[in-house]
């Protein structure tokens, strides 16, 4: 019965190994893409700092806050990653101002990345358009690159 | 050249030295079969296997396995037929009857099954989430595998109770689309390479 104690640690360590299980874990970075604003002044067409941005999207069932930054020259958001063709993103400057609201249209096409992350979703031929009613904060709307693949990208400029 | 003509010489005399007689051990897994009314996962397995030569043994074992995969927004359905080939060796055994005892060994194992993903999730925001789903489709996985075990005779009968544990490892699985599977007929949830299994098996000897 030399063995037995072998025989028993080999066991326990089997069974760590088999608890390194599943990797639920997505990496940030490996999932879907955000798209990325960058701020511009209309006047001029030169970049902007925004003292504070808050920024709304609506995922299906109704506005989602995403809170405020301050003093940023661009800014990530999700979008939509169902069947829907567009997203509705809202941006405001002041916590009581007026709101614009930027409906983002695309085509989507996913493709798969591991356990963890399931599927992610690529946007493509985007593009945008600023409800004409609601020109105050964002004057106007200036395309970037049109397709999202990552996050490094503008992909649309808002003019302040 | 005679040194060589010698040594093959002596193999011969090996071989015809060791005579194979005919020993059966056929065994079921009463365990999971069991636990199958219990849950979605359905698992019957057995094995034969053979004492070849000395404290060496030979074993094939044979199941089936249909699963389901419901996690982290998967939701996948598997069902299909599994292989092992082994040999294991009697660590260390009863003087009085050399079928008992503890044994070790490694066994290579296939898989060959159904798949269905219902849904594989894309992850979102803000409740924002959705799947794609996959037609059903025929895929294959092999693995290895440890076995690691003890064996006792019931009583005076020719009836034995066999508890193994099988450490695996997933060497190489096709893919649907690239997808990785997340369960296995066989070697279970497979998300990550390594898992662990076991069956408790009661055995008659022939």
């Amino acid at each position: 019965m030399k063995y037995f104690k072998f025989l028993i640690a080999f066991c326990f360590i089997s069974v760590l190994f088999s608890c390194g299980g599943d990797d639920d874990i997505c990496d940030s970075g490996e999932g879907t893409p955000r798209m990325k604003f960058s701020f511009l002044t209309e006047a001029s067409g030169k970049e902007r700092t925004v003292d504070s941005l808050f920024v709304a999207v609506d995922y299906g069932s109704g506005k989602v806050q995403l809170g405020a930054q301050t003093n940023i020259t661009s800014r990530v958001v999700p979008l939509r990653v169902d069947n829907s063709p567009y997203t509705d993103v809202y941006f405001k400057v002041r916590t009581n101002g007026a709101e614009s609201k930027v409906r983002v249209n695309y085509t989507t096409k996913s493709s798969y990345v591991s356990p963890g992350c399931g599927i992610k979703i690529n946007y493509e031929n985007l593009n945008s358009v600023l409800d004409p009613t609601t020109t105050t904060p964002v004057k106007s709307i200036e395309a970037g690159q049109n397709f999202i693949e990552n996050e490094n990208k503008t992909n649309l400029y808002l003019l302040f | 050249m005679s040194l060589l003509s010698f040594a093959q010489k002596d193999e011969k005399a090996k071989k015809e030295k060791w005579k194979y007689e005919p020993n059966f051990m056929v065994g079921f897994d009463v365990l999971n079969t069991g636990a199958s009314f219990f849950s979605d996962r359905k698992m019957y397995q057995g094995f034969i296997s053979s004492k070849v030569k000395g404290d060496l043994h030979g074993i094939i074992e044979a199941g089936f396995e249909s699963n389901v995969y419901q996690k982290n927004s998967y939701d996948a359905k598997v069902n299909g037929p599994f292989l092992k080939l082994g040999v294991f060796y009697m660590l260390a055994k009863d003087p009085e009857n050399e079928f008992n005892g503890f044994y070790s060994g490694g066994k290579l194992a296939g898989s060959f099954y159904t798949q269905e993903y219902f849904a594989v999730p894309v992850r979102g925001f803000g409740g924002s989430s959705s799947s794609v789903a996959f037609p059903s489709s025929t895929q294959s996985s092999y693995w290895i595998e440890a076995t690691l075990g003890g064996r006792v005779q019931l009583f005076d009968t020719n009836f034995y109770i066999d508890v193994n544990l099988q450490p695996r490892y997933l060497g190489y699985t096709t893919k649907q689309d690239d997808i990785q599977p997340m369960i296995i007929p066989g070697f279970g949830r497979s998300s990550s390479k390594f898992n662990m299994g076991f069956a408790w098996n009661l055995a008659y000897k022939f």
